[in-house]
């Protein structure tokens, strides 16, 4: 019998997704990862969370309870660092701990540390880790992990649209308004926290631009005008895709930026961002915070009256 | 040139010194009052951590006395304080101040990133003997109100008339900020523990607490409600663990020339937080954990954790500490601040605290 590995529909999963489920269907190990967020797991993943922890932690808590009775190990890597001096948010890095001390009767913990502040060589380490787990040979393992990785890339390729960021793009209709939608992927991919927002969008006749469609080298042109170097992986693509736009506001006509209740990096970034989009005037900009409290109400009224705004500057510019 | 910092526990004392010396008249800002924070809250992110906000006050009600620069430490990650620069300076040129804003950052493998900001100073001051001079004295400053801190928070709660050690420790800080030469501090020190070793000690053992956490909740006494002395009038013995100058001399100087047999605050909470938190988060998030462990198992009665609201590294040590305090059968208390905080209930949660303290203290006497 192949061991079964279960992974949190959560956090980093709406990032990696396939890189990490292919990884383990490449070694042969049965995957199961659990289904969308809904209100039981939300509701699990608040009372075995400390109050202050952020919304996304706590539904990730929630993801952990829901799988963990169902599988043999839950997969649960400590993501510190994807590149150099770069890092994630202190609690990306600690919440295998958090998970182990909050949860009880958990199944087999599966905690390779990916740390590739110092070298990218730092991660054969920990698939050999993964796989010493599960009894399996180093030369599969690095085997399964390229394929993975290469499916993976192609598949990130795709979603990236050149013609985004091309002056009120071709191949987007001239008339409809064009929205940047800007958040960490476990936010703006979680249709339960986010109550649907893009489809939402969609329906109320905008046209969406998420932070994967903006290609890598646009982003980076918007850092290079921030004036700290960005040491959050996450935060990079918030704080550049902004300020992409800020320099070339000609491309879309508003930013929607969607934050989780009790995020720190975003409360810091976010103010930058809003205050910069205040400052300079060109691009009309809302800001949306989700909790676990958030009314579907309130946020439809705030994205009509948005909209609104955006087709007056529209009707007028 | 006025120049300007925010503040922090008593770092205004060698931080002053420095400035002076090299001939630059310094504005520290007012003592933190309600209105510093008032104004930081009102002009801060509402979800930034709260001592940025305290930082953003002080700077405003420096600026308002006539700063022009202003100095300020910064980071590299992955905890938020790297960007508290970057934050206040746009919020202050937002507000319409005009000043200079230099950030200090530790040395992270990178000569011109860390040299930036010395480098700026050379504008104004090339003597580079006079800097180090300048340096000297403020470093000495430094270690000698934190040598006489460790030991004043041991003496306090045991004293048998009460007020003593704080007298004497007032008069020590009073003197030390008047020094100025490093042989006269060193002297300053000597006298001074000397003298706390006469004070008249009660007998019987207090009740040890050790105070862990955030680096400026720990240190700054106007955010942690003096809970230090609160502690220490009540007989409680509280152990501190975290030092400016232990902390930045961890921060500032390569791990390769530090004294190769010390080991550093760091490394010794890593070892100690093993199997807890198994990996650095940031800020004091290991540190909170691993002196945790490691004064339950000196046997100490409890132990308060001291967090700003939002604090991420803390947040995930508050989320581990129930399980050593399980383990070790140590009551842990979290204490988390923000500009809505009261003194009155924190009051009445550190009294029940001893309360707890003392019960289980007659309790294994008993047995
Ligand atoms: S980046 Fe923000 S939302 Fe994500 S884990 Fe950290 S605090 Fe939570
Ligand atoms: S340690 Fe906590 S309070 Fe300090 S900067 Fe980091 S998150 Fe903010």
């Amino acid at each position: 019998m192949e061991p079964v590995v279960g992974i949190p529909r959560a956090l980093l999963y709406y990032h990696y997704n396939w890189l990490w489920e292919n990884f383990f269907n490449f070694l042969g190990v049965e995957v199961i990862v659990s289904p969308p967020t809904n209100k039981q797991i939300l509701n699990n993943g608040v009372s075995f969370s400390v109050d202050e922890a952020c919304l996304p932690v706590k539904v990730f808590m929630g993801h952990c309870f829901e799988i963990k009775d169902k599988v043999d190990y839950i997969f649960l890597p400590r993501m510190i660092s994807g590149k150099k001096r770069e890092y994630f948010c202190p609690k990306l890095m600690g919440i295998p701990d958090m998970v182990k001390n909050n949860l009880s009767n958990l199944p087999s913990l599966i905690i390779p540390t990916i740390d590739l502040s110092k070298s990218k060589r730092n991660l054969y380490p920990a698939l050999f880790e993964i796989g010493k787990m599960l009894g399996k040979k180093e030369k599969k393992i690095i085997d399964s992990y390229n394929k993975a990785l290469k499916i993976w890339e192609k598949e990130r390729k795709q979603k990236v649209l050149e013609t985004s960021i091309q002056p009120k793009g071709k191949g987007f209709s001239q008339d409809k308004p064009k929205i940047a939608v800007i958040s960490h992927s476990y936010t703006l991919y979680d249709n339960y926290m986010n109550m649907d927002l893009i489809k939402r969008l969609q329906t109320m006749g905008v046209e969406t631009i998420l932070p994967e469609m903006l290609p890598s080298w646009a982003i980076e042109k918007g850092l290079s005008t921030f004036n700290k170097r960005m040491y959050w992986s996450l935060g990079r693509r918030i704080m550049g895709s902004a300020k992409y736009y800020f320099n070339h506001p000609e491309c879309i006509d508003g930013i929607i930026l969607l934050v989780a209740f009790g995020c720190g990096p975003d409360s810091l970034i976010g103010e930058l961002i809003e205050r910069e989009a205040k400052r300079i005037k060109k691009l009309p900009l809302l800001l949306l915070t989700l909790d676990e409290h958030s009314g579907e109400a309130g946020l439809i009224t705030r994205i009509e009256a948005f909209i609104d705004l955006i087709q007056r500057r529209k009707k007028v510019g | 040139m006025r120049v300007t910092f925010p503040h922090m526990g008593r770092i205004d004392i060698p931080g002053y010194t420095f400035f002076k010396r090299l001939g630059w008249d310094v504005i520290i800002p007012p003592p933190i009052t309600k209105k510093t924070i008032e104004l930081g809250s009102r002009y801060a992110p509402e979800f930034a951590c709260f001592p940025l906000k305290i930082n953003l006050g002080n700077m405003i009600e420096a600026l308002e006395l006539g700063a022009e620069v202003i100095f300020m430490a910064g980071g590299h990650g992955p905890c938020r304080f790297g960007y508290y620069g970057e934050v206040e300076k746009t919020i202050l040129k937002d507000l319409g101040y005009n000043f200079e804003f230099y950030v200090f950052e530790p040395y992270a493998g990178r000569f011109k990133k860390f040299f930036q900001p010395i480098c700026q100073l050379f504008k104004y001051e090339k003597n580079l003997l006079k800097i180090y001079n300048a340096g000297k004295i403020a470093w000495e400053q430094g270690k000698a109100i934190d040598v006489i801190t460790k030991s004043v928070y041991r003496i306090w709660p045991r004293e048998e008339i009460p007020g003593t050690t704080k007298r004497l420790y007032q008069s020590a800080i009073a003197k030390i900020k008047k020094a100025d030469s490093v042989s006269t501090i060193r002297y300053i020190v000597d006298d001074t523990l000397k003298q706390l070793g006469e004070i008249k000690i009660k007998k019987e053992t207090p009740l040890k607490v050790a105070l862990v956490g955030e680096i400026y909740a720990v240190l700054e006494p106007y955010m942690n409600f003096n809970l230090e002395d609160f502690l220490s009038d009540r007989g409680v013995e509280v152990t501190r663990t975290i030092y400016i100058t232990d902390w930045a001399e961890e921060q500032l100087i390569p791990k390769k020339i530090r004294q190769k047999k010390k080991i550093g605050h760091h490394e010794e909470s890593k070892r100690f937080a093993c199997g807890y938190l198994d990996h650095f988060v940031g800020g004091h998030g290991i540190e909170t954990v691993g002196t945790a462990v490691k004064y339950a198992q000196a046997g100490y009665d409890g132990v308060i954790q001291v967090l700003p609201f939002t604090c991420m590294p803390e947040i995930v040590a508050q989320s581990i500490l129930p399980s050593i305090s399980r383990d070790y059968e140590i009551p842990i208390l979290t204490i988390i601040i923000d500009e809505h905080s009261g003194q009155a209930g924190l009051i009445t949660r550190l009294e029940a605290f001893i309360d707890l303290l003392q019960w289980k203290r007659s309790k294994k006497e008993v047995c």
